[in-house]
């Protein structure tokens, strides 16, 4: 796991500051969805080797949610944005 | 025996003698000794015994990478096994003793070992294992039990203080010898931030035992002039006796820091600093390890490497002996020859086994070329050494030997971050990549030659790292000197006699390396686990090269092919006094207080931990001799007068914003959209997954403005919760939080006569009309002297209210409230009480919300929307097994004798049921001994237990062996009707 | 009716004096500051806004410094009655939320030429880039705290009240090598 994590709002802190909850492409499915993309977004995930996204939740620090984009083998961070605003379509 | 102090020389504070005792005999040394040179001085030759074989092992080097003089430090609870005692500096009053021999090094019963030799080969741990397998637990594992490890850990608590601290730099420097003082310098003077750290207690590294001349200076002149300053320069820092032991991930390093000689337990300053080391840019200096040669006996005391003999010379003025013998491959060992000379001492001869050996040679000291030495001659000490040149064999006096066989760049640091060094037939070396992620290796750890070099290449790759950042440095040192490259490949020496050894602390010869490898152990990792080669606290450094050399060796193949093991973290043993820092004891982890807490402690509360939380449990009166006593009074009282309980430790979270009630509409299943202002409702948050995840109690005192309550043990994991959903589902929503459990000092003032009480204080109407059941509001308090909350909610069953007040008003109010309440006979109660109250009342818990159940379970399942659009754990709630009415359902249960007891977690059984899983009807969550009732209670969750009521079981728990007859019954235990909530 | 309720600082029980190495002067002085105002802003805005908000309602002497994204601790050694913060609501209406933490927050101020090394063996953050005037949510040890740099060697922590005196020992562990100058309320 990286040893110190960029975060848009606060800069360079140490990843004691944070908490990893996982794969960040699931999407909550449509409300009226059939049960299995449910289970599907609930309880599969894939385990990739390499570059994947995640949510990481900057708990000690601005306590926004942030998408990494991190190398599970090498643990090298390529991107790291808040998530609220990749959703609502900005930058940061 | 041999060595001893010259009369004058070294850098040791002669005009002071320090006293120390060694295995009880007392000696002196001087300050600038360590441990390992005043031994030497003393002639002290014998300081241990090795692992397997218990051979009488002496000092082979000079620092780190010492393998055999480990050493027990200190008596008592300050005792510190393992420790190498060429990096103990010493002090007065020190005290060591030898480890893994008895009675004395010198004379050591475990020596028989060596006779068991043959049998104790590489991998014949492995091999008892198979056969013959009885006698695996009653022989072999207690024997190797108790002949496992060298020194003996205290088991007394450690006394002395460690901590931890962050560092910050553009450049660390680690290793400050020639390369890493160029780098220093070439940054420091750019103005970078440089942090230079160094194992030793004093910066110089190679300098520090060199002889001749560098960059046209004597080394003491260089190191001098390069120290003062460095020392000068405000944005350098020094760390001194500080060891590198981690490369991690974005450049971060780990290092540790030991204290000085003059460091007390009983002083201010820790022991160990662990140092965290953010680098911008880093430069591993760590210079090269040299290799001892193979040969029979060159493990017995009086064998040394040539490095060692030079600094020992040089900094403590300590002679090896008086007619050493110079083993080599290389340079290194004319120039400790020379030194020796210099310092009146006759060397017996220089064995080197080139045919051109070093051209300069101009001491007294016969060169014996195209020659090996084969056996040494004696075994507690040398006596002199067996000489082989080309087939002829010929004995040669000597009392000491000095073998060089070359040198190992230290890359370790630079492979802990996954990447495998590459063979260099040149450098017949390993080497790390150059520059890798922001480390780049220079001098002697890059495989550069000469001191001269080192300082050149330290300066440039400096240079270039501040080049990386868009600083601009001129290298210190800029001359580039011829590298000068001669290398000779002495794996081992052939044609030995008796045991050479390859890995000098875990006793591994070459004999060993050679049956691994006939036994199908040839790969490296392999090898390295069958014979235990490099497992040691040393891990190996002096030996590992020359392992992988006899591997290759015997296999045909270069040692490249062979390769080396992984490098991890940590380069050197670290304590866990170190990792811990200063959280132990009392500061494990911090101690969290309610705003309470010194009411309830003059109140005399025995406090109960809850995670972090110290919560106030019960309130012993003088008389009572048992906490039942206290908790059956406390319950018994809120039921008839009153009590009041601090709450101030469950989650409070203001939530704000003009779609808060639409998003805590989405976040609960029951509704909150249009929970009116003034209103409090009770709310059950379930997971995506249609479970319950916490419950709790959310008012509305605004429409904008909702203050939300959640179990201690969630608020934080719920205010986590509330943000992914705000953050990552809805950011359209305009909704805000902010954690409001430590502003609000919150208390429960419960039973029939808390309104009386409460009147006492508040300036609100609390008659029913205008404070109904589930009112929730902003009010003051004494008059309008404070602001406060009040909301009429019950966990008791009681009449009941929580008042919240400013925290640091909290007790001051909690004091008035028991002052308005004495004349309504008010009591303290704690969480125990609270406890028994919900138990009796079947409200639940996270002992029913165990992650498991679902609202409907709970008997809830009314109170989840059938018109709302979206809401949490809304699609997964409607799986068929969710809904399943067989599912295990809330219910009470009570013991068929009113005098049987049970336990939480007992199962509930069929009478005639055989105790099968297939047959387990549920288990008991909570119980509690009722004083209402007179006997003990319990909730349970029971497979389609709404319709057992009143159903007979066995209350079944094996593991306490007890088997009640038990009977299924409404979760509710005391006023099913609610009307003590009005009363 | 009780007589009036009287207000106890959190860090009232701390041991005052010097603690730790005696000899030379202190190299940190920990005080207690009164507990007056804090106030956490929390919504779209910027620091000017709130800073404006802040000195028009007559709260001059605060500090406003960032506390995390889209939000800003405000916070002074006087408290505020409570018009005075329904006018910073008031103020700040339709953007910006106001929530009163001048009860759940207590601020310790750590000074002194050694103020940097006793922050270092807590915090990650490079101080090297936090001027004056800055401020960040972060950690010290295991307790999250906002960190304000007052001045050059001025920093003040805040943290939630139930672990002040947890934070206070800490930085006492931390400042003993120095020397330390405890100052109670």
């Amino acid at each position: 796991m990286a040893s110190l994590i960029p975060c848009p709002h606060c800069g360079t802190r140490p990843r004691e500051e944070f908490a990893v909850k996982g794969d960040a492409a699931p999407i909550r499915p449509e409300l009226d969805a059939p049960a299995s993309d449910w289970h599907e977004y609930l309880h599969l995930r894939d385990n990739p080797k390499g570059r994947h996204h995640e949510f990481w939740h900057h708990v000690s620090g601005c306590r926004r949610w942030l998408i990494v984009e991190r190398d599970t083998a090498s643990h090298e961070i390529y991107s790291i944005t808040d998530a609220a605003s990749a959703k609502q379509g900005g930058g940061a | 025996m041999t060595g001893f102090r010259l009369p004058r020389g070294g850098c040791i504070d002669r005009s002071r003698t320090l006293r120390f005792t060694f295995d009880g005999r007392v000696m002196v040394g001087h300050p600038g000794d360590t441990l390992a040179s005043a031994l030497l001085a003393n002639g002290v030759g014998i300081v241990g015994r090795s692992f397997k074989y218990h051979r009488p092992r002496g000092i082979l080097t000079a620092g780190s990478s010492e393998p055999n003089a480990l050493v027990t430090l200190g008596e008592g609870a300050s005792s510190e096994p393992n420790t190498r005692a060429t990096m103990v500096e010493l002090s007065d009053g020190l005290i060591a003793r030898s480890q893994n021999c008895w009675p004395s090094a010198a004379f050591d019963v475990g020596a028989i070992n060596g006779l068991l030799s043959p049998f104790l080969s590489a991998g014949f741990y492995y091999k008892t294992f198979m056969w013959p397998a009885p006698l695996w637990e009653k022989l072999y594992e207690p024997l190797i039990r108790k002949a496992a490890g060298l020194g003996r850990a205290s088991k007394a608590p450690d006394p002395d203080r460690y901590e931890k601290s962050w560092a910050h730099c553009d450049l660390l420097v680690i290793g400050a010898g020639p390369a890493g003082l160029g780098a220093a310098l070439t940054a420091g003077r750019s103005g970078a931030r440089v942090i230079l750290v160094d194992e030793d207690h004093e910066p110089g590294g190679a300098l520090l035992s060199t002889g001749g001349d560098v960059a046209g200076r004597s080394p003491t002149t260089l190191l001098a002039d390069l120290v003062g300053e460095l020392e000068n320069l405000p944005n350098i820092r020094i760390l001194s006796r500080t060891t590198a032991v981690g490369w991690y991930d974005d450049n971060l390093f780990g290092a540790v820091e030991r204290a000085g000689p003059d460091f007390l337990s009983t002083g201010h300053a820790p022991r160990e600093r662990l140092w965290r080391i953010v680098a911008r840019e880093a430069i591993l200096a760590s210079g090269a390890e040299e290799r001892p040669l193979v040969f029979g006996g060159n493990d017995r005391p009086g064998v040394m490497m040539t490095g060692a003999v030079s600094s020992y010379l040089h900094r403590q003025a300590v002679a090896p002996g008086r007619r050493p013998l110079i083993f080599t491959t290389n340079a290194a060992g004319y120039h400790a020859a020379a030194m020796l000379e210099e310092a009146g001492i006759e060397v017996s001869g220089i064995v080197d086994p080139r045919t051109e050996p070093e051209a300069e040679w101009r001491g007294r000291a016969p060169v014996f070329r195209n020659a090996v030495v084969t056996d040494v001659i004696g075994g507690r000490g040398v006596s002199g050494a067996v000489l082989d040149s080309e087939g002829r064999r010929s004995r040669i006096d000597a009392d000491s030997i000095a073998m060089s066989g070359g040198f190992t760049p230290r890359i370790q640091l630079a492979c802990q971050r996954g990447c495998k060094p590459v063979w260099s037939e040149a450098h017949l070396a390993f080497l790390a990549p150059e520059r890798q992620n922001g480390l780049t290796v220079a001098g002697a750890a890059a495989g550069i030659e000469g001191l001269e070099g080192a300082l050149h290449d330290g300066s440039r790759k400096a240079a270039s790292a501040l080049k990386e950042l868009g600083l601009d440095a001129k290298p210190a040192f800029s001359a580039a000197p011829l590298n000068d490259r001669k290398t000779y490949a002495l794996w081992r020496v052939a044609g030995t006699r008796g045991a050479a050894f390859v890995d000098f602390q875990n006793d591994v010869k070459v004999d060993d390396l050679l049956l691994a490898n006939r036994e199908g152990y040839g790969h490296v990792e392999l090898a390295k686990r069958y014979t235990t080669a490099g497992m040691a606290t040393d891990q190996g450094k002096t030996g590992n090269l020359n392992a992988i050399g006899i591997l290759a060796e015997a296999r045909g193949v270069t040692p490249g092919e062979i390769g080396t093991t992984t490098f991890r973290p940590f380069y050197v043993p670290v304590s866990f006094g170190a990792l811990a820092g200063s959280a132990r004891g009392k500061h494990f982890q911090p101690v969290r207080r309610s705003p309470l807490h010194g009411w309830a402690e003059k109140n005399g509360a025995v406090f109960v931990e809850s995670g972090l939380w110290y919560r106030s449990s019960w309130f012993p009166r003088p008389g009572e001799m048992t906490w039942r006593e206290s908790v059956d009074r406390e319950v018994l009282n809120v039921r008839s007068n009153v009590g009041l309980c601090d709450v101030s430790t469950l989650g409070k979270i203001e939530v704000f914003g003009r779609d808060a009630a639409t998003f805590l509409d989405r976040i609960y299943c029951n509704a909150f959209a249009k929970l009116p202002v003034g209103r409090a409702r009770y709310g059950i948050m379930l997971r995506e997954d249609g479970f319950i995840y916490d419950d709790g109690t959310t008012s509305r005192l605004a429409d904008d403005h909702f203050f939300m309550t959640t179990t201690t043990a969630l608020a934080a994991g719920v205010l986590s919760h509330l943000e992914f959903c705000a953050q990552v589902l809805w950011p359209d929503l305009d909704v805000r939080f902010a954690s409001s459990t430590d502003q609000w000092a919150q208390m429960a003032i419960a039973g029939p006569k808390s309104r009386s009480v409460l009147e006492a204080i508040v300036d609100v109407d609390l008659s029913d009309d205008a404070f109904p059941f589930m009112a929730a509001r902003e009010i003051t308090l004494f008059g309008g002297k404070l602001s406060a909350r009040l909301f009429r909610i019950s966990f008791s069953g009681e009449r009941a209210y929580e008042l919240a007040v400013p925290a640091g008003f909290g007790e001051s109010v909690a004091d008035a409230l028991m002052a308005a309440g004495a004349p309504y006979g008010i009591c303290a109660y704690g969480a125990e009480a609270l406890g028994v109250l919900r138990i009796e009342k079947g409200h639940v818990t996270h002992n029913e919300i165990n992650g498991t159940v679902t609202a409907d379970d709970l008997g809830f399942g009314k109170m989840v929307s059938s018109t709302k659009t979206d809401f949490i754990g809304r699609a997964m709630l409607r799986r068929e097994g969710l809904v399943s009415q067989d599912r295990p359902q809330l219910v009470g249960v009570r013991p068929v004798d009113p005098r049987d007891g049970f336990k939480a977690g007992s199962h509930i059984m069929r009478p005639d049921d055989q105790t099968v899983l297939e047959n387990d009807q549920g288990y008991v969550t909570s119980v509690a001994f009722s004083p209402h009732l007179g006997h003990m209670i319990g909730l349970a969750l029971v497979k389609g237990g709404r319709t057992r009521h009143g159903e007979r079981v066995v209350i079944w728990n094996a593991l306490g062996e007890s088997y009640i007859e038990g009977e299924v019954c409404a979760p509710c235990f005391v006023d099913p009707v609610n009307e003590r909530l009005h009363a | 009716m009780p007589e009036s309720p009287c207000h106890i600082p959190a860090l009232a029980g701390v041991r005052p004096g010097r603690l730790g190495k005696e000899d030379g002067a202190p190299g940190v002085t920990l005080r207690a500051l009164p507990e007056g105002l804090v106030v956490l802003a929390l919504g779209r805005s910027d620091r000017k806004a709130v800073l404006a908000a802040t000195v028009s309602v007559g709260l001059a002497k605060c500090s406003v410094s960032d506390a995390g994204f889209e939000q800003w601790l405000i916070a002074g050694d006087m408290p505020a009655s409570p018009v005075v913060l329904a006018s910073l609501a008031q103020a700040l209406a339709g953007k910006v939320y106001v929530s009163d933490q001048s009860h759940g927050r207590v601020r310790i101020a750590l000074s002194g030429p050694r103020s940097m090394n006793v922050l270092a063996k807590g915090c990650g953050i490079d101080f090297a880039s936090f001027t004056v005037g800055t401020g960040a949510m972060t950690l010290y040890g295991h307790l999250g705290c906002h960190v304000f740099r007052a001045e050059e060697t001025v920093f003040h922590l805040t943290v939630l009240r139930s672990f002040a005196l947890a934070l206070w020992d800490e930085l006492v562990e931390a400042g003993r090598e120095f020397g330390v100058e405890a100052r109670a309320l």
